[in-house]
């Protein structure tokens, strides 16, 4: 290093637009710099460079190089020079220079919202300042290299996509290839044979001997509906000797509506179909059926695959057909991109909109052109030419697409009505007058409420006074009730809770009530306990209750009709036993001799009631014994007070005891003096005692309540004058502090005048009956509604927007605009830009579905190749990019693909076209000579054998056993909109006992049906065109020990038994040909009676009837014949 | 630290993993014959994808046993003691919460609990766990644990599988995928009582590896521990000697079939998968069988007691999978911990459920030799927040909490990582799930970087892009 490069070169620089412009600028000072001579940096630099040289560069080595140096640059990212820094990684320049808040460094260190640099833990504070401060100072590095800004691959557009990668086989448009020439000419029943026997020749293979009859007939069934054939349609086939036998079985099965039944289970597993949202809130799509329903519908339709495609991601912006049906059913179709499992509960709704976008996209993509598109969300694609750029630019379709309402927690997904205008206008608008009744019935009672609330403030004087006598004279919550083994007060009348004349209350006599006796109540519909007492001597009463409760279950007491308390039995004892049962005072009444009616009402359980007591109380001469008068309405005109709202007076009286500061304080001064014969002082603690207490002192009570009265009149006139917005005050002012605390007070919601719990007893009669026509009126327009308009899940468009790009894959540091097209591998690079006034849904799938499109067809006719044949042309069935497998049969795969197209994009046209092929009718023999030169029958020299599918096992076992309901379509999850599905007690709602076909039962995401488990059901949270084959033991267990082989093999047995007028012989004969296509051999005939035989006599069984052991004997050959391999693999 | 060797090399394809023989949860006798010699396996076209499978390196530990406490135990009212909460308590934060949160909390909220130091290690325990306590120099624990995700469902995902967006294979299942079982008569993955909900089978299924790496549930959340069985284990209708004249019968047929038809992995698989069955059948109920425990055994995982009888025998059960070389054992004390409310009540009750079975279950691990190569895992989905939800809970926090780790080559009594002085956010040494799974995997022998499967185009780790092995937890 030259002396030159070493001398102080300091770049420092204050402004970070400063730095964009940048490398002229920095080389500019570079070369002043060179020019100086060495040591004559002012001092200023030079402080610089030591605060650089001994305090960050040490801390950069330390803290960051390690992943942002020379060995690995984590991000994109070095922190080892300047221009590194500055021009940043992936994310953008990591600093500003002079603006630490501006510096995704600074940011980082500081464990910021976007990153939390270093990751394993946050650095000392000192070493932040220490980074922050050199940011602040402008950055300066010595020697710094000139600053070259590095273009940040991921934030742009991408890298062009190369010829090469355009010339991938995937990304060109299919070939017509010529028909190749074949030596056995002979075996050729169909042009695509010419394409599998050169390819056997061309490697010394030669294909398997034709499928036997009833083996062919067994496969064409299960193929094409997922059910054996009935022994009878085997028969006929065998009968037919005429040419075209098997091409109208073909026939037969494609008409057949069992037909779209099997091969919409095949789609639905691509369009990972499942009737809830799994992940983690697992909630019902009880409407999901609904696309399920149209599946299969559209199978059995042919409804040709463009259009297929087309209303599956656009069926909504179809222009209308003028068939309603097909209107909402092309609605219906989106449900395609809904129905995905989703994070319902996720915090940050941006993450979980991205998500769900992410996985429609990643479904679309390998749905309709085997493209892992999801592997771009992040960065470009690592292997395929799907930059990041053409991901967002899809996400951005579905970004102006509403798939739901909203991201909250737990979100809620959209859904259409399937209605007409007509019918969506009349349940919204009967929505609107309920709505509009409601608001009604409320706006009365809150007026009532309202009115009832003016009436105890108008009253409040009187309030007031009888709330101080009765503290006064000890009137409070003192129980008079002794301990049961006491004496009771005098003239007490004691009812045992369980003697009530009328209720439902439960009786208890043992356990919560053991040796005493108390009621309870234990269902979830309204309790209530009536009692009559005869009263001799009248007076006031106080009413005491004895319970046991350990949570608190306020109940309702009323005394012959009027409501004296809505919150009696409101204690917690502690527990429900009876060593906890305590005496509490609920309520004085007045009560005239005769026989009196009390009642305890609770919507919920009762608290454990053991004793009412009701126990004479003498009422001081001074107090108005109106307090004590039951609150009907008709008392209430009369005057008596509202026991609830005097209870709160008391309760405020009690409270303000000790608090100078309350505006009743007054009322214990002034009490105070007068019991003590002094003069009351005013407190200047609080302008409302001063006002009370103002000269002349009140001396009584009376006086007292007087004053108080005054004042609080006064804040209702200021309450009313502030409503009114009256501009002209009264010519008096009064202390308006004080009016203002008494105003707060009479006003505050939660004070002693608002309107008790349960006001609505306390109404006079003319708001109650109202309310109760109101009411009916509710209820009656509740009833008369129209029924619920059905609903799906379904997309819409809503306001286009264009994404940026979200680098690695973060919503927190975008890139550049991503404008809505399509891959540019396929569409390339001058597209026309999608409409600004729409989501590009119906370009996209218009795209899709051109007939030259390199993907959508060959993807199709490859997917159902896979279900004729158990592997795909291309075998990696959902990935034709560069890490899927290349075709076996390139030239095959096109020239299927072409005759697709043509056929108008028929799917039963291309199942007679392979399935009346040589190559289709192959048995699955096997060869040792052509094993040996092609072990994984790539070639296709045979069929492949396969295992039947988890449905097609249980649909099969319920067709033999003759259980199997035929029945179409409907939703068979019993649940409501949005249930839990796995609630978080983890009880699983859904039910598996039917008799319907296996595709009609609920499939639930992270719960599913244990058979489904077992035998391999696609995993219906991501698309899956090639299912697993396993053979393992949990599906041994099913057969050997699950309920459905049990009742199903002990149906069958019962069946055979019940065939009369043949031997057993033959009934092993109608076992092998329901469950086998065939008769059994003489060999296995002689086995299988010499099982019964000998099952019959099973030790085991001795002590049953000798009927019971015949039918147990042959629903083990069935349970054989069932678990058997012939029965679960076709050949 | 990091693992490597380069041993590893799939001796499967992905196609002979779903096509050939695979006979399920373990393979039976044959499968222990070709065990012993995997180049005869290969010779015969067969291949039993649970057969042991040699480890990437050495192995400290062979197996996992995973105590899962749904619902989020609080970090700060068991082993992360925070004496500046205690002396704030009422205060506000003193620092800004995160930009997402499950529900606003208030201020600062001391733990109702005391804590104190045990052992030689001295480690602070709260008076919520006495027994772990006792055991805490067996103990490796981690007090800078974080996640990405505040709500149960996917932070129950990010947990047991990497992600928290898509269905992923559990951590169990990626284990008996790198490592085979050991026992043929078992599943290699099982998980006892496991919650159907937040996730449900996605917290142990094997997602797009093989179905025979899924791990087999006993029973769920909503039933007892006693009764919680493999699926269709039982007949309790067809007497033992009739299903086995069936069974034998079943195979006479299968036999000739195969016969006729030539060479065929799958048909063979089939027949085999039969008997293991039938042994199966034999094995589980034996396991489930804890008649040949001692009196004191059954004390030592609170067998004796209500409290502690449903979650200790679920402990117990764990230690006889190990026994019986059981690959990954998961034990679900479920959902109970979510305490946003009625902590003081809430938690002590959880914790007196757990604490002594838990004690018990390492104590005996130890005792019988098995803790030395048996990983032991301890925690919740997240921890709960400093700040108070209402005013006796806390919220869920995935910024920082603790979980613990003990036996299978982890340091003894000791403590890696930190969070701030309030518990609130993990500040030193953090670990991430990602970091944890990338230990384990370690631990087992497995080098996450290679313990890969192709899927959907590319290739899949259960650590995905992240995880850094926590070599300072390693003894």
């Amino acid at each position: 290093m030259s002396a030159r490069r070493r001398r102080a070169n300091l770049v420092s620089l204050t402004t970070a637009t400063a730095f964009f412009g940048a490398c002229l600028f920095g080389a500019t000072i570079a070369s002043r710099a060179a020019d100086e001579p060495p040591g004559s940096a002012p001092p200023a630099d030079r402080a610089a460079a030591e605060f650089f040289e001994k305090k960050v560069r040490p801390l950069l080595v330390a803290r960051c190089q390690e992943c942002h140096g020379p060995k690995q640059q984590k991000g994109g990212l070095r922190l080892d020079s300047l221009a590194a820094i500055v021009t940043g990684g992936d994310s953008g320049p990591a600093l500003a220079p002079g603006k630490p808040d501006d510096s995704l460094l600074v940011d980082a260190v500081r464990y910021g919202q976007v990153f939390q640099m270093p990751p394993k833990g946050k650095l000392p504070e000192e070493e932040v300042a220490v980074l922050v401060e050199w940011v602040r100072r402008g950055a300066p590095w010595p020697n710094a290299e000139p600053i070259t800004a590095k273009p940040a691959a991921s934030t742009t557009s991408g890298p062009a996509i190369t010829d090469e990668q355009r010339s991938f086989w995937a990304f060109r448009p299919p070939a017509e290839p010529p028909l190749p020439k074949v030596k056995n000419a002979a075996w050729v029943a169909s042009p695509l044979d010419r394409f599998v026997l050169a390819e056997l020749e061309a490697k010394g293979l030669s294909p398997a001997p034709a499928a036997d009859r009833r083996m062919l007939i067994r496969r064409a069934s299960f193929d094409l509906t997922g059910l054996p054939p009935t022994p009878e349609e085997v028969d006929a086939f065998l009968a037919d000797q005429s040419p075209g036998a098997f091409e109208r079985v073909v026939d037969r099965l494609l008409a057949s509506l069992h037909y779209g039944e099997r091969w919409g289970r095949h789609w639905l597993d691509v369009a990972r179909y499942a009737d809830s949202n799994g992940l983690d809130e697992n909630l019902a799509y009880i409407n999901a059926y609904r696309y399920r329903d149209y599946v299969v519908s559209a199978f059995n339709r042919d409804l040709p695959y463009d259009q297929f495609v087309v209303e599956q991601l656009a069926g909504d912006l179809l222009p209308g057909s003028g068939d309603p049906e097909t209107d909402y059913q092309r609605i219906v179709a989106t449900g395609f991109l809904s129905l995905g499992a989703k994070m319902l509960a996720e915090d940050d709704p941006v993450k979980m909109e991205m998500d769900i976008i992410d996985e429609q996209l990643d479904t679309l993509g390998v749905t309709f052109m085997g493209l892992t598109l999801g592997c771009a969300r992040c960065h470009d694609h690592k292997f395929d030419p799907i930059p990041s750029a053409d991901y967002y630019s899809l996400a951005g379709i579905l970004k102006s697409t509403r798939t739901m309402d909203n991201f909250n927690v737990v979100a809620v997904w959209h859904e259409r009505p399937l209605a007409s205008k007509d019918e969506i206008a009349a349940v919204e608008g009967h929505q609107k007058l309920l709505a509009e009744k409601k608001a009604a019935v409320e706006a009365r009672g809150k007026a009532a409420a309202e009115a009832l609330s003016a009436a105890f403030r108008r009253d409040v004087a009187r309030y007031l006074l009888v709330a101080g006598q009765l503290a006064e004279h000890s009137f409070d919550l003192q129980a008079l009730m002794p301990k049961p083994d006491a004496e009771p007060p005098v003239g007490a009348i004691i009812v045992e809770a369980e003697n009530f004349v009328r209720g439902q209350a439960t009786k208890l006599f043992d356990g919560y009530g053991a040796g005493i006796g108390v009621i309870a109540s234990f269902g979830p519909e309204a309790s209530f306990a009536e009692y009559e007492v005869q009263i001799a001597t009248p007076g006031v009463y106080q009413i005491e209750l004895r319970y046991a409760a350990q949570d608190s279950r306020p109940v309702k007491l009323f005394v012959d009709g009027a409501l004296v308390k809505p919150d009696a039995a409101n204690q917690r004892t502690g527990s429900w036993n009876p060593d906890t049962q305590t005496w509490f005072v609920e309520a004085w009444v007045t009560l005239a001799a005769g026989v009196h009616t009390l009642r305890l009402e609770r919507r919920e359980p009762f608290p454990h009631l053991d004793r009412l007591a009701l126990i004479p109380r003498s009422l001081p001469e001074e107090i108005d014994p109106a307090a004590f008068q039951l609150a009907t309405a008709e008392a209430a005109a009369g005057g008596a007070l509202n026991r609830a709202v005097l209870d709160r007076w008391r309760q405020a009286l009690k409270r303000s005891e000790q608090d100078p500061k309350s505006p009743l304080y007054a009322w214990h001064v002034g009490r105070a003096a007068s019991n003590q014969a002094a003069q009351a002082k005013p407190d200047a603690a609080s302008p409302v005692t001063a006002s009370v207490l103002r000269d002349p002192p009140p001396t009584t009570a009376a006086q007292l309540a007087e004053r108080y009265g005054e004042l609080f009149q006064q804040a209702i006139a200021a309450q009313e004058a502030a409503t009114e917005n009256a501009a002209g005050k009264s010519d008096q002012q009064p202390d308006e502090a004080a009016i203002e605390t008494l105003r707060k007070l009479l006003y505050d919601p939660a004070g002693p005048c608002a309107p008790p719990a349960e006001a609505e007893h306390y109404f006079p009669p003319s708001d109650k009956d109202e309310l109760v026509r109101l009411r009916e009126e509710q209820v009656e327009l509740e009833q008369s509604a129209p029924a619920p308009l059905p609903l799906a899940m379904a997309v819409e468009d809503r306001e286009p927007v264009n994404l940026k790009i979200h680098i690695r894959g973060n919503h927190l540091t975008q890139g550049e605009l991503a404008p809505r097209r399509f891959p540019r591998v396929i569409a390339g690079e001058n597209q026309p830009a999608l409409p600004a006034d729409r989501s590009g849904r119906l370009e996209l799938a218009r795209w899709l579905v051109d007939p030259n499109h390199p993907l959508t067809g060959r993807v199709m006719v490859n997917r159902v190749w896979r279900w004729h044949f158990g592997e795909g042309i291309v075998r990696s069935t959902d990935n034709f990019g560069r890490l899927g497998e290349r075709p076996t049969h390139p030239e095959l795969l096109d020239w299927l693909a072409r005759r697709f197209v043509e056929s108008g994009w028929s799917l039963k046209a291309l199942h007679r076209l392979i399935m009346l092929s040589s190559t289709y009718r192959m048995s699955t023999a096997y060869s040792a000579a052509s094993a040996e030169i092609d072990p994984e029958n790539r070639r296709l020299w045979r069929m492949n054998r396969r295992r039947l599918e988890a449905e097609a096992v249980r649909d099969a076992i319920l067709a033999v056993s003759g259980s199997l309901d035929p029945a179409l379509g409907g939703r068979l999850l019993k649940a409501n909109a949005r249930q839990y599905v796995a609630s978080t007690t983890s009880v699983d709602i859904a039910q598996y006992q039917s008799f319907r076909r296996s595709l009609y039962l609920p499939v639930i995401r992270s719960a599913l049906y244990e058979t489904f488990q077992a035998f391999d059901f696609a995993e219906p949270s991501v698309p899956n065109g090639s299912r697993a084959t396993t053979t393992v033991a949990p599906q041994a267990l099913f057969m050997m020990n699950g309920p459905l082989v049990a009742e199903e093999t002990k149906r069958l047995a019962d069946k055979l038994l019940a065939e009369t007028g043949i031997d057993d012989a033959a009934r092993v004969r109608l076992l092998y040909e329901r469950a086998f296509s065939r008769p059994p051999n003489e060999a296995e005939s002689a086995q299988s009676l010499e099982f019964v035989a000998r099952l019959e006599a099973a030790p085991a069984w001795q002590a049953l009837p000798a009927a019971e052991r015949r039918g147990k004997a042959w629903q083990s050959l069935c349970r054989v014949a069932i678990s058997s391999s012939e029965f679960i693999f076709l050949e | 630290m990091n693992c490597n060797c380069n041993r590893f090399t799939p001796v499967l394809s992905r196609r002979d993993l779903l096509r050939a023989s695979a006979a399920g949860f373990g393979q039976l006798a044959l499968a222990g014959l070709l065990a012993i010699d995997a180049q005869a396996e290969a010779e015969a076209g067969r291949a039993n994808p649970l057969a042991p499978r040699a480890p990437h390196c050495s192995a400290r530990a062979k197996r996992v046993i995973f105590l899962f406490m749904h619902g989020g135990p609080s970090h700060l009212d068991t082993f992360d003691y925070k004496p500046l909460l205690a002396r704030d308590h009422g205060k506000p934060l003193p620092f800004a919460k995160p930009r997402v949160v499950s529900a606003p909390t208030g201020n600062l909220l001391k733990s109702p609990w005391k804590f104190r130091q045990y052992g030689q290690s001295g480690a602070w325990v709260s008076e919520l766990f006495p027994h772990v306590g006792g055991i805490v120099d067996d103990l490796c624990m981690i007090h800078s644990m974080h996640g990405s995700n505040s709500r149960h469902g996917g932070a129950l995902l990010e947990l047991h599988t990497g992600s928290d967006t898509f269905v992923r294979p559990s951590m169990g299942s990626w284990i008996t995928y790198g490592l085979g079982t050991e026992n043929s008569d078992l599943p290699g993955f099982v998980t006892i009582c496991p919650t159907l909900t937040h996730g449900g089978v996605n917290n142990w299924s094997s997602a797009f590896l093989p179905a025979v790496y899924q791990g087999t549930p006993l029973g769920n959340a909503s039933v007892a521990s006693d009764q919680a069985k493999i699926p269709f284990i039982e007949n309790r209708e067809t007497p033992r000697d009739v299903q086995r004249a069936e069974l034998d019968l079943i195979r006479e047929i299968n036999q000739r079939r195969l016969a006729e038809s030539g060479p065929d992995a799958a048909l063979e698989g089939r027949i085999e998968s039969f008997e293991l069955a039938y042994r199966m059948q034999s094995a589980a109920p034996e396991l489930q069988d804890i008649s040949d425990e001692t009196e004191a055994t059954r004390k030592l995982y609170g067998l004796d007691q209500d409290v502690t009888r449903n979650f200790g025998r679920q402990c117990l059960m764990a230690r006889r999978f190990a026994e019986r070389g059981v690959r990954f054992v998961q034990v679900t004390h479920s959902y109970k911990w979510d305490q946003h409310g009625d902590l003081r009540n809430g938690h002590a009750r959880n914790a007196l459920e757990v604490d002594l079975p838990i004690a018990g279950l390492i104590c005996d691990l130890k005792a019988r030799g098995l803790l030395a190569d048996t990983l032991v895992l301890w925690g919740g989905e997240f921890g709960r927040t400093p700040t108070a939800q209402g005013d006796d809970g806390r919220d869920h926090n995935p910024q920082g909490f603790t979980m613990w780790l003990a036996g299978g080559g982890v340091k003894a009594g000791y403590r890696h990582g930190a969070t701030d002085d309030y518990g609130y956010y993990s500040v030193e040494n953090k670990v991430h799930f990602h970091d944890l799974h990338a230990t384990l995997l370690h631990l087992l022998g497995l080098d996450h970087l290679k313990l890969t499967y192709r899927h959907a185009g590319r290739d899949f780790r259960l650590t995905d892009i992240h995880g850094t092995i926590v070599d300072e937890i390693i003894a």
